[in-house]
């Protein structure tokens, strides 16, 4: 601490000064009180020059401290602001910032001064003072040593683990936060950052700096190279430690210790626990689920599995799906459904909106007058009054609000016991409808969808065609809900902005799913529209359709950010060969 | 593809009278804070944080940033002095408006964001904080939370902010750590797929926090 020696004869008082109200401040904070009279007290000894000081006053002007809990860091720091307050306000030149060159008062040492200039900012930490007292010390020999029953003041401790450390000028010892590292992800300092930093901080000329050791646990998979001074390596464990490095400020300084701090984050994906559902909770639902269906002209392969982040709360899954076939007619009935995170019983309202859709739209598909789609004009608009065949468009409409209806009577009257009354926004959840069928024009399919998650029709090699559009809000995870009503209060407006169909000569696969799915397979509304989205989605799906355990196993995928429950329903030709 | 995150904005009263032991059990409260939620796989994922602190003025003593690389920063206090708390909402609008990404035709949005104030005393700026917390209020949160830390601290003004005001008793190391834990568990339920209009569910408080009603 070369800047803060002495240039010149201090005046011995200050030394005993600054001694006897260490002494005493420490005995004050043992006796749990604190820095009754130290803006007094700087005050007298600036004006008086004196040996001024008077413990036993002193003592007395002491506050207690047991509802205030003040450590003796800020006792010193309100001495160090005192100093610099009543010095400068003596002065005409410079009020703001403290200047030692303004102050050339013979009873103060430059280096105090030096030592308040440096303290005008920076916080003051304790050890500057004791740095400062032994400055003194070394200067002085005569000056009085501390009498052997004082206890050695809780301002100047003896340095924990190292003699030396690096220090700011103005005497805070610097500790480094090297950046954090997460577990498998490679890491990296570049050569020769840390010694700048270090230097920087110091007032050292941050070329000439460097690191001669960096001290890093055995098996942590980091590596230090101390001819560059760069870290690398994979983390391979998680860390939370303070390391010791050797700093040297110039080729022909010795080494000085400085502490380094190093954070190395687990890897996110060892930390999800797979808890079980609480058994005696209602509405009991299995985590996963998977089936597949030989029905008429198709092919179905569905799985539903709870998400990471259900599974790590042991939370139920909110998914579901139903799948249903009029055999008369050949209509194919698909519902998936998601029920929402914030609603409690939200794994029950997904399974009544899928099943309940899915029972109606069956029961009302099997009946001779929908047995053929008619031409295309009959799919909008039956028109006859005569004929009891509605719009296709209209039935999904009314399944979706079916499905609220019933979902409504459940609220209110629970077919298992609740802990408590429950409303039907308790049972959130969002409904995708899908309707196919084989007619003479080609595979025709038409979808009704609320809320998020989607569905799409794709015919190798390109094409595809998405057939939902997604509700979504300004923000993640902003949707609606079948169960909100107003959602379907507007009729026209529902067929027009949730309704889609289309009819194609052929088809490879339909798939309707949730946003366990969509989110992570198509990031943006953009990606929902790329039919290069939708082939690569399926390039990675045709192994796994071969049959509905190999589509689960699929769903694990690992995605950062996205654990939700992923449910998939995939339809496909009959006469897809099942290896496909 | 970036993840989508959860912004969670610490909003802290640092003015003079956090002095001594408050400050200092705060510090403590933040790196726990920070500590848990890095046991969360799904907020260690997802979690930006980013940290206001008020005295005499307002300042961003850390910009949103991944749980991941984080660092807690230094937190101090002044002497004595004012309590600034509309400079601070004032700030949080700022903050919220320029970082926290919406959905658009090629990217997906953040997660709404996350706010927690914790004051132990009353606004000085008592006109700019009262058009502030409406300022808040119509800026879609998933949820603002408010403590109160302390004898002194007072809920009237707090009220005005948000529903969600606790009161913690003391500000021991004890108190802080059962807050900010609370504080962890709730962020971590932030993560949770939530309706357009729905609020968050807070977890219930430990028992060292009071719901002021």
């Amino acid at each position: 601490m070369s800047n803060l020696l002495p240039e010149k004869s201090p005046s011995p008082s200050l030394s005993d000064f600054i001694r006897s109200l260490v002494i005493e401040l420490a005995a004050m904070h043992r006796e749990g009180k604190a820095h009754g009279a130290i803006k007094d007290e700087v005050k007298t000894w600036l004006a008086t020059d004196s040996a001024a000081f008077d413990p036993l006053k002193f003592r007395a002007a002491a506050i207690s401290n047991t509802s205030y809990d003040a450590g003796i860091t800020e006792d010193v720091a309100a001495f160090m602001a005192c100093a610099r307050f009543w010095i400068s306000r003596s002065s005409s030149q410079d009020h703001s910032l403290f200047r030692a060159s303004h102050y050339p008062h013979e009873k103060l040492p430059l280096p105090f001064l030096k030592l308040l200039e440096k303290t005008e900012e920076a916080y003051c930490h304790p050890r500057a003072m004791s740095d400062f007292l032994e400055a003194l010390n070394e200067e002085h020999s005569e000056a009085p040593e501390l009498p052997a029953d004082q206890p050695v003041p809780e301002l100047a401790p003896p340095p924990a683990e190292t003699p030396q450390q690096v220090r700011t000028p103005a005497g805070i010892p610097i500790s480094i936060a090297l950046p954090n590292g997460t577990v498998g992800k490679p890491y990296e300092i570049e050569p020769g950052k840390i010694a700048r930093a270090i230097a920087a901080q110091c007032n050292d000329n941050p070329a000439r700096a460097r690191i001669a050791h960096l001290q890093l646990p055995d098996d942590c998979g980091l590596y230090f190279d101390a001819a560059t001074g760069a870290v690398s390596g994979v983390p391979s464990r998680n860390l939370e430690q303070q390391l010791h490095l050797d700093y040297i400020s110039s080729p022909s300084a010795a080494s000085i210790s400085c502490k380094a701090s190093l954070f190395i984050n687990p890897d996110p994906t060892s930390l999800w626990k797979d808890l079980p559902t609480n058994p005696d909770a209602p509405y009991q639902k299995e985590p996963l689920d998977h089936k597949e269906y030989s029905l008429g002209h198709f092919r179905v392969v569905a799985a539903s599995r709870r998400g990471r982040s259900h599974a790590n709360r042991g939370d139920f899954r909110d998914d579901d799906f139903a799948i249903g076939h009029a055999d008369s007619t050949g209509w194919l009935v698909v519902a998936v459904a998601d029920g929402a995170g914030s609603a409690k019983y939200s794994r029950q309202g997904s399974r009544i909106a899928s099943q309940v859709a899915r029972d109606w739209l069956v029961s009302t598909l099997d009946s001779p007058e929908y047995a053929s789609l008619g031409n295309s004009q009959s799919l909008e608009n039956p028109a006859q009054p005569s004929n009891p065949k509605r719009a296709i468009r209209d039935l999904l409409y009314d399944a979706a609000r079916l499905a609220h209806y019933k979902i409504k009577e459940e609220a209110e009257n629970p077919r298992e016991t609740l802990p408590e009354p429950s409303v039907i926004r308790n049972y959130d959840t969002t409904l995708i409808l899908l309707l196919m069928k084989k007619t003479e024009a080609g595979y025709f399919a038409a979808t009704f969808s609320v809320g998020d998650g989607g569905a799409g029709f794709l015919l190798e090699p390109k094409t595809a065609t998405p057939l939902t559009h997604a509700d979504g809000g300004e923000h993640a995870g902003q949707t609606t809900f079948v169960t909100i009503a107003s959602s379907l209060a507007d009729k026209e407006e529902n067929l027009v902005s949730r309704y889609s169909q289309t009819i194609e000569p052929d088809f490879t696969a339909v798939l309707a799913m949730t946003d366990g799915i969509t989110d992570p397979k198509f990031p943006s509304d953009a990606a929902f529209a790329d039919p290069k989205c939708w082939h690569a989605l399926w390039d990675e799906l045709k192994p796994a359709v071969k049959d509905s355990a190999a589509l689960l196993e699929w769903m694990n995928f690992f995605s950062p950010g996205n654990h939700d429950d992923r449910t998939l329903v995939a339809v496909l030709p009959a006469s897809a060969p099942a290896n496909a | 593809m970036s993840v989508r995150r959860l912004p969670v904005y610490l909003v802290l009263d640092t003015s003079g009278s956090m002095r001594g032991e408050p400050i200092q059990s705060l510090k403590v409260g933040v790196q726990s804070l920070i500590s848990s939620l890095r046991q969360d796989p799904h907020a260690l994922e997802s979690v930006y944080i980013s940290i206001i602190t008020f005295d005499n003025e307002a300042r961003v003593l850390s910009p949103l940033e991944s749980l991941e690389t984080f660092q807690t920063p230094l937190i101090d206090c002044p002497q004595s002095g004012a309590t600034m708390t509309g400079a601070a909402l004032e700030l949080l609008c700022q903050c919220m408006d320029r970082e926290v990404r919406k959905n658009t035709e090629t990217d997906k949005g953040d997660w709404r964001p996350l706010a927690f104030l914790m004051t132990d005393g009353s606004p000085s700026d008592t006109a700019l904080y009262n058009a502030m917390a409406e300022e808040v209020r119509r800026r879609p949160f998933a949820s603002v939370i408010a403590c109160a830390a302390g004898i002194k601290a007072k809920h009237e003004p707090l009220k005005k902010l948000t529903e969600n005001i606790f009161n913690l008793e003391t500000m021991d190391g004890h108190s802080f750590a059962g807050l900010f834990q609370w504080v962890s568990s709730t962020v971590s339920s932030g993560n949770r797929s939530m309706g357009a209009s729905a609020s968050i569910t807070l977890p219930p408080p430990p028992p060292e926090i009071q719901v002021v009603i």
